[in-house]
C-alpha cells in the first residue's frame, strides 16, 4: 500500500477533482435537506411573528381608540346624568311646592266650609235664642196680664226675665 | 513525484515504526484503491474519511428533515433550538461578510464549514483528518478562488478587470501573483495547521505508556478543537471575505 503525507502529481490532482466532487455533493445535499428547509422555516417564522406583532400593534391602537372614545362617551353620560338629575330635582321641588300649593288651598277650602258651617251653627242658635226669647216673652206677657201685679212684683218679674236672658246671652 | 520532508520524514516513520505496536495515530495517507471502479481515481484514507464524514452530515440532515416536521413556532425541544441556532449564526455571519443580498453563499459555506470543522475533529476519534491531506485543502480553496473570480466577473466586470491594473498597470504581474497566492494560503494554512497537529498527536502516542495518561487529551483539546475551530473559522472567514472583495459594494445590500 502507498503512503504519502504529501505528494504533488497527476493523483494529487485527481485527488483534488474527487475531493471537489465529494464536497459539491455534500454542500448540495446538506443545502438542500437541512440549509435551506431550517432558513425558510425560520423566515416563514419571522414573518408569521413580525405579522402578529403589527396586528397585534393595530389592534392596539384600535383598543386605545375605543378606550378613548368610550370615555368620552362616559363623559358626556356623566353629563347628561348631571342633566337629568337636576331636571328631575327642579321638577321634584316644582311639583312639591306645588303640592304644598293644592294642600294648602285645600286646607283653606276645608277651613272655609268650616267656617260656613259655624256660621250657619250661629245663624241657628241666633234663631233658636230668638225663639226662645219670643217664648220666653209670650209667657211673660202671659204672667203680666194673668196676674195684676204691683209695682214691686213688675220689676221683679222684669229682673227674673232679664236674669233669664243673661243664662242664654252666651249664645249670641 | 513525493516529497520528503527531511525531519518530519523522519518522524513520521519514527512514529510508523511504533504505529501498529502501539497502536496511535496514523500519519500517512494511505491509497487503500488504485482504481476506483474504473474510473481511474484512487482511493486514500482522507476520501474514505471524507465519505465517512459525508454519511454523517447526511445522515444528521435527514434526521432533522425528519424532525423538522415536528418542529413547533415556539421551540420546546434542545434539538430544534441547536438547528435553528447553528443555522441563524452562519445565515448571520455570512451576512455580514458578504451583505444581505449573498447570504445565498449560505448553503454553500455552512456545508464547507460543517465539513472542514467534522474533519478537523476527527482526530479525537483517531482517524486521520481529511484536512491533513493537500487534495483536500486545494479543493477547498480552489473552489473559493472559482467564486471569487465568477462573482467578480459577474458582479462587476469593469471594477473586475481594473483591479489587476491598480494602482499600476505595471503591477499586473504583481495583482495576478496576489490573486493566485491566495488559494495557496488558504489550502497551504489549513493543511499545514491540521497535519502538523495529526504529526504531533502521533509522535505522542510513539512514547511510552506512562506519559499517555491524561496528557493527550490536554493535546487533543489543543490541536483537534482549538485548532480545528480556529482553523475552520479562519477559512470560511477569509473566504467569504475574498469573495465580498470582488464584489461591488453598491449591489451587497
Amino acid at each position: 500500500m502507498d503512503e504519502f503525507i504529501l505528494s504533488l502529481d497527476a493523483n494529487m490532482l485527481k485527488d483534488l477533482a474527487f475531493q471537489l466532487l465529494n464536497t459539491c455533493i455534500l454542500c448540495a445535499v446538506l443545502s438542500y435537506l437541512l440549509y435551506k428547509p431550517v432558513k425558510n422555516m425560520l423566515a416563514i417564522r419571522k414573518d408569521k411573528i413580525e405579522g402578529q406583532i403589527s396586528f397585534a400593534e393595530s389592534q392596539l391602537n384600535e383598543a386605545n381608540k375605543m378606550k378613548a372614545m368610550y370615555e368620552e362617551k362616559l363623559k358626556a353620560i356623566d353629563k347628561e346624568k348631571e342633566m337629568i338629575l337636576g331636571e328631575a330635582r327642579n321638577r321634584a321641588s316644582l311639583r312639591e311646592q306645588e303640592i304644598i300649593a293644592e294642600a294648602k288651598a285645600e286646607a283653606e277650602t276645608l277651613k272655609n266650609r268650616a267656617m260656613v258651617d259655624i256660621q250657619r251653627e250661629q245663624e241657628k242658635a241666633k234663631d233658636e235664642i230668638k225663639k226662645q226669647i219670643i217664648e220666653v216673652s209670650s209667657i211673660m206677657a202671659g204672667k203680666f196680664i194673668a196676674e195684676t201685679i204691683d209695682q214691686k212684683k213688675q220689676e221683679k218679674l222684669v229682673d227674673e226675665v232679664i236674669s233669664d236672658l243673661g243664662d242664654v246671652k252666651w249664645l249670641s | 513525484m513525493n516529497f520528503s520532508f527531511g525531519l518530519i520524514k523522519e518522524m513520521a516513520a519514527a512514529a510508523e515504526t511504533t504505529t501498529e505496536a502501539s497502536g496511535g495515530l496514523d500519519i500517512y495517507n494511505k491509497v487503500l484503491c488504485d482504481d476506483f471502479l474504473g474510473t481511474g481515481f484512487r482511493i486514500t484514507t482522507s476520501i474514505r474519511n471524507t465519505w465517512i464524514i459525508m454519511a454523517a452530515l447526511i445522515l444528521f440532515a435527514i434526521i432533522v428533515r425528519i424532525k423538522m416536521k415536528k418542529f413547533k413556532a415556539v421551540p420546546e425541544s434542545g434539538f430544534q433550538n441547536f438547528i435553528e441556532s447553528i443555522v441563524e449564526a452562519m445565515d448571520n455571519f455570512v451576512g455580514s461578510n458578504m451583505g444581505e443580498k449573498y447570504k445565498y453563499f449560505g448553503n454553500w459555506f455552512f456545508g464547507v464549514f460543517a465539513f472542514i470543522l467534522l474533519s478537523n475533529l476527527m482526530g479525537l476519534l483517531g482517524f486521520r483528518s481529511p484536512t491533513a491531506d493537500l487534495a483536500t485543502t486545494a479543493c477547498l480553496g480552489f473552489s473559493t478562488f472559482f467564486l471569487i473570480h465568477f462573482m467578480g466577473i459577474i458582479k462587476g466586470r469593469k471594477e473586475y478587470f481594473k483591479g489587476y491594473l491598480d494602482p499600476f498597470p505595471f503591477w499586473l504581474p504583481m495583482n495576478i501573483i496576489s490573486e493566485v497566492a491566495t488559494p495557496v494560503s488558504l489550502s497551504f494554512r489549513l493543511f499545514g495547521n491540521i497535519l502538523g497537529g495529526s504529526i504531533i498527536m502521533g509522535l505522542f502516542y510513539t512514547l511510552p505508556f506512562y506519559v499517555k495518561v491524561g496528557i493527550p487529551a490536554a493535546l487533543h483539546v489543543y490541536f483537534d478543537v482549538f485548532a480545528g475551530f480556529l482553523q475552520t473559522f479562519i477559512f470560511v472567514m477569509l473566504s467569504m471575505s475574498f469573495i465580498a472583495d470582488k464584489i461591488p459594494d453598491e449591489t451587497k445590500n
